[in-house]
């Protein structure tokens, strides 16, 4: 792990408030993002997995709010910026928005208009990054679709959103991400819309993109599967919490946090043997408002040691040449 | 015995234009599909999105018309009627023994209904007495492992997984013939699947359910069901028993199916080739068989010839011209 | 099945919120209320909402007890106190507590010679709680001659006169009263007449669909694209000088409910659509239940919110219209009070400069509205904080 760190996330912390109290979204999320590296962030809904990457763009709408942390933007060089401390609305957030880090949506309609055509919206996404006359801007954006396997591009930029397919549609979603040159990309669950056979495609399509353009992916998913094809490390989230950071490999062969044993043992898999059951976690994820004291995990525990797990919060372990479990279980932190 | 035969099932849904509404064309959702269900037994039902097998099971619980075709059904022993001609009248009584369990455990649960009375429903419009009511919800909510308290609270206190619990007691409430379980599991998170997984399963075994498990999930399938349909644009291109599909698939789509799913397993990156181009569209299928655009293995007859559905080996059947030449890839 | 046992919340004492027994107490409460309570708690948290919702319960209060709380005759005509400005209420009088007015003196106005009644303050009237005045019937029902406030003494001519008097020196805070229970009641009357209206024509058209639907859509199409003070006009015309207060009234609520119950029969409609496709009208279907069974049942209570919110959003259009049909002379004719025949007497421009206080009447209109439009709003959220 010698790439340097693109983005560093430092005990981000994020709060809802409303009527009936304050939701604890993020509670002291630390990650890096790597150049070139693909990190994967894996959990299960209301985890927090999908405000941190919010966070990071400063999408976060009222009534959420920053309430804590830093998140680093070139950690490492001369000029540092911390996102949290710019302006959501201003100039340089906008230029980091799409110039610096590109997002890719769960349904890219999210980030298409259904009014003017694929090759207008993402010729305006290029121009506004970078200083292009209309006919620059549009062999560009041509050579993009191409990029992206979007075939005839030529013909294809003058469709409108909704005369595409949804594989289609998400090639164009990558393409408008990927418009302002950004060094980092962050995907929100970018195939969990699509079939089988199309996410596929897509994830070939991203590894592929990767792997030419040295982009630092941050991928979003629930699906473990997923996360075995594509990631290099992974961060296991829980409650707004990092439970378990690990190499990809390391995390399937060795997982060291209960839950994220609890959660490779419950996905169904295409290997299984007939009507093989599997194993469960019992309850299920309490509402964000509602977090257990001490470990959020331990009312769902088999592991639980006592007293301890109930009352302190254990520490959260950066991610390394092995990463390690936030857990107070023997060796699962080192 | 068999529970459900399906022949050649038909759904077409007219495309209509300009002022007098004329047909333009049809989109063809279900186009000539046959399968049958064996007594206890569950048979998936799956396929990419737009392949019809949601219109299947929509046909089945006649929420839809029949173009054409046979579905014929065995509410008790020794009578048969086909549902795709019965007329609505003769259907209300027959409803209680065909049953559904939705996909989205918000939305099938009536907000404004104790869960008690949730369950109770199909009995009292069955005419099941009170006391015997009061009796079979209890029995029922510890069949789905929810506690006696629950009869009255409101759906809104529930989680999805407990929600799925609810809706899965409700349609077993009249012991039904059949039950058509629409992706039960796709809404829920991954623990909360398992458990909703491991509760399919325990029914089946304790009260040899039959059932028609629609889902696109090819994990969840492995897992719950005896025999795996696959659907292609409309129609049905392989059917087999769950073991052997999976180990070795005979139609090239659901070769690709299988090895389109990421496995969770690093150590299998990289090993599948993905399946080229995209799923046709059931308004204008390609001529002859409606995968061989992307197939690999297609020759000149696939491009002309539309390919039937025949039994290849005992309890095997595959639409593929090539059945028995191809030797394909599944998953160990 | 499940690998783990949930450790109960209780046996973590020191874990709250989950922890607390307060808060248990609490899940409980929320676990079974019912939507109607869950409605009720969202809508409390609608703070302008809720004070529309308090305005609105005074003002029908008022329209109940509007013969009480006038203090004269509203149809009494009396030359001698015409134009008479507002007057308040003196409450202290040689160092105790002893509410009073003053009489009126007719003074003749050095140059014009014209004889003015003004206030006399050298006359002291004692004001009296639940005084004696006028015989009216309470409800209705109970003939009584009670009022909440009065005079004591004084001649014939005298009065409270809090908003001041008209022209022909009737009280306007009198009329003003028994003018809200009219402009109410119309409203009311009218919106009952559309629910009723919209609820049948827009549960057909949404239950059978087809070419019924059509034409019940159609029909309201035409209605909603006819200008509405032209048919109003139309049909105010067309009403005989002969019939009575009650006839015009009853004609006129029609008229107004004619176009209101487009409104209502769209939003039935639309539920009733929305929720035929929903999974648990289907499941209902699937279970075997009657169609009837299926809509009483299933569908009816669903939106049953939408139309209370849709109905308290009808209201305040219902009574702006019949203020503006009466304030032009369409709507109910005097010897009738309402809103819009009080507003009717502010038309002269140059009484109104002489005598700005006949404008007040407005503002109860103005109030009304906006509480019965807030009001709305906060019904609608409440019911349905997800549409």
């Amino acid at each position: 792990m010698a790439e340097p760190s693109a983005l560093s996330i430092r005990d981000l912390a994020v709060q809802f408030r409303n009527e009936q109290g304050v939701i604890r979204a993020l509670d002291g999320v630390s990650f890096d993002l790597r150049a070139g590296q693909t990190l994967g962030i894996v959990g299960e809904s209301g985890c927090g997995k999908s405000v941190t990457a919010r966070s990071i763009l400063r999408l976060i709408d009222r009534p959420g709010r920053i309430t804590g942390g830093q998140i680093l933007l070139d950690p490492a060089g001369p000029q540092a910026i911390d996102l949290t401390a710019l302006d959501p609305d201003s100039r340089q957030m906008q230029q980091v928005r799409g110039g610096r880090i590109g997002l890719i949506f769960q349904e890219p309609m999210t980030a298409l208009s259904v009014h003017y055509t694929v090759g207008n919206q993402i010729i305006e996404a290029i121009r506004q990054h970078r200083d292009l006359s209309k006919a620059d801007a549009k062999a560009q954006a041509i050579a993009l679709l191409g990029e992206v396997g979007i075939p005839h591009p030529q013909r294809r930029i003058d469709a409108y959103p909704f005369e595409l397919s949804g594989g289609l549609r998400q090639r164009v979603g990558i393409a408008m991400a990927l418009a302002g040159n950004p060094d980092i990309v962050i995907a929100d669950e970018p195939t969990t819309a699509l079939d089988v056979t199309t996410q596929a495609q897509i994830l070939g399509l991203l590894q592929r993109l990767q792997r030419e353009k040295g982009i630092a992916l941050m991928l979003i998913t629930h699906d473990m599967g997923v996360i075995a094809e594509m990631a290099d490390e992974v961060a296991v989230m829980y409650l707004g919490r990092i439970v378990e950071t690990a190499p990809v490999e390391r995390l399937f062969a060795a997982p060291r946090h209960p839950y994220t044993r609890a959660l490779l043992r419950a996905v169904p898999s295409i290997l299984a043997t007939p009507r093989q059951r599997l194993s469960t976690i019992g309850g299920a994820v309490p509402h964000p408002g509602l977090r257990p004291t001490g470990c959020s995990f331990h009312p769902r525990c088999t592991e639980m040691l006592g007293e301890r797990c109930r009352r302190e919060i254990p520490a959260s372990v950066p991610l390394g040449v092995s990463g390690g479990a936030s857990c107070f279980l023997p060796g699962a932190s080192e | 015995m068999n529970v459900l035969e399906v022949s050649d099932l038909k759904k077409h849904f007219p495309i209509r234009a300009g002022l007098l509404q004329r047909e333009v064309g049809r989109v063809r959702a279900v186009d000539g599909v046959s399968f049958h269900i064996a007594e206890g037994e569950t048979l998936a039902l799956v396929g990419e999105s737009g392949c019809g097998k949601t219109t299947v099971s929509r046909c089945i619980l006649r929420a839809q018309s029949v173009t054409s075709g046979a579905i014929r059904f065995r509410p008790e022993d020794g009578r048969e009627v086909d549902l795709a001609t019965l007329p609505k009248r003769e259907l209300r009584p027959l409803r209680r023994h065909l049953q559904m369990i939705f996909q989205d455990p918000y939305a099938s649960l009536n907000p404004r209904m104790m869960v008690g009375d949730i369950i109770a429903e199909p009995l009292k419009v069955n005419g099941v007495p009170a006391a015997e009511r009061q009796a079979r919800v209890l029995e029922l909510l510890e069949l789905v492992q929810l506690p006696a308290s629950a009869r009255t609270r409101f759906p809104h206190a529930f989680s999805g997984g407990q929600r799925q619990r609810i809706g899965i007691a409700r349609a077993l409430a009249l012991h039904p013939r059949l039950v058509v379980a629409d992706e039960p599991v796709s809404a829920l998170d991954v623990s909360v699947q398992a458990q909703i997984i491991n509760l399919l399963l325990d029914l089946q075994d304790r009260l040899s359910l039959s059932m028609l498990f629609v889902a696109h999930d090819l994990g969840v399938v492995r897992h719950i069901s005896d025999r795996v349909a696959v659907m292609y644009v409309g129609r049905m291109v392989e059917v087999a028993p769950t073991d052997a599909l999976y180990r070795s698939p005979r139609h090239p789509y659901t070769e690709a199916l299988l090895a389109a799913v990421p496995a969770p397993d690093p150590a299998r990156r990289g090993r599948r080739i993905p399946v080229t181009g995209e799923v046709a569209d059931p308004a204008r299928p390609p001529p002859g068989c409606a995968f061989h655009p992307r197939c690999p293995y297609a020759v000149e007859r696939c491009r002309t010839e539309q390919p039937n559905l025949g039994e290849v080996e005992p309890g095997r059947w595959v639409s593929c011209h090539r059945a028995k030449e191809l030797s394909l890839a599944g998953v160990a | 099945m499940s690998t783990t046992v949930i450790e109960p919340a209780s046996s973590s004492g020191s874990s709250p919120p989950v922890g607390d027994p307060g808060n248990a107490a609490a899940e409980a409460r929320f676990a079974q209320a019912t939507q109607l309570q869950l409605t009720w708690w969202r809508f409390r948290r609608h703070k302008l909402a809720l004070v529309s919702l308090i305005i609105v319960v005074l003002f029908y209060l008022v329209a109940a007890f509007a013969d009480f709380l006038a203090v004269s005759d509203p149809h009494a005509t009396d030359a001698r106190r015409s134009f008479i400005p507002p007057q308040g209420i003196h409450l202290f009088d040689e160092g105790g507590f002893n509410p009073h007015v003053y009489g009126l003196k007719g003074v003749r106005d050095p140059r014009t010679f014209k004889l003015a009644y003004t206030p006399d303050p050298a006359r002291k009237l004692p004001v009296r709680l639940f005084a004696r005045g006028y015989t009216y019937h309470l409800f209705g029902l109970f003939e009584t001659d009670i009022h909440l406030l009065g005079l004591e003494g004084g001649g014939r001519s005298d009065g409270i006169f809090l908003l001041g008097t008209d022209q022909l020196g009737r009280d306007l805070y009198s009329r003003m009263m028994v003018a809200t229970r009219i402009s109410l009641l119309i409203g009311l009357a009218g919106v009952t007449v559309s629910l009723f209206l919209g609820v049948i024509l827009g549960g057909i058209s949404g239950l059978y669909g087809g070419w019924v639907d059509t034409l019940i859509q159609r029909l309201i199409e035409v209605l909603r694209s006819i200008p509405t003070i032209p048919l109003w006009m139309g049909l105010a015309a067309a009403l005989p000088n002969t019939w009575s207060v009650t006839q015009v009234y009853l004609a006129i609520t029609i008229i107004i409910s004619l176009i209101g119950w487009t409104e209502l029969a769209r939003v039935v409609r639309g539920r009733f659509l929305a929720l035929r496709e929903e999974d648990f009208v289907v499941a209902a279907e699937l279970a075997g239940a009657s169609q009837m069974r299926i809509i009483l049942r299933h569908m009816l209570p669903s939106f049953a919110s939408h139309v209370i919110a849709a109905v308290s959003l009808a209201l305040p259009a219902m009574i702006v219209s019949e203020t503006s049909l009466s304030f032009l002379g369409l709507g109910l004719r005097p010897p009738a009070i309402s809103w819009g025949i009080l507003l009717q007497d502010a038309q002269n421009i140059q009484v109104l400069a002489g005598a700005p206080w006949l404008l007040s009447a407005a503002v109860p209109v103005t109030v009304v509205i906006l509480a019965f439009n807030f009001l709305g709003d906060g019904l609608r959220d409440a019911a349905d904080p997800y549409g």
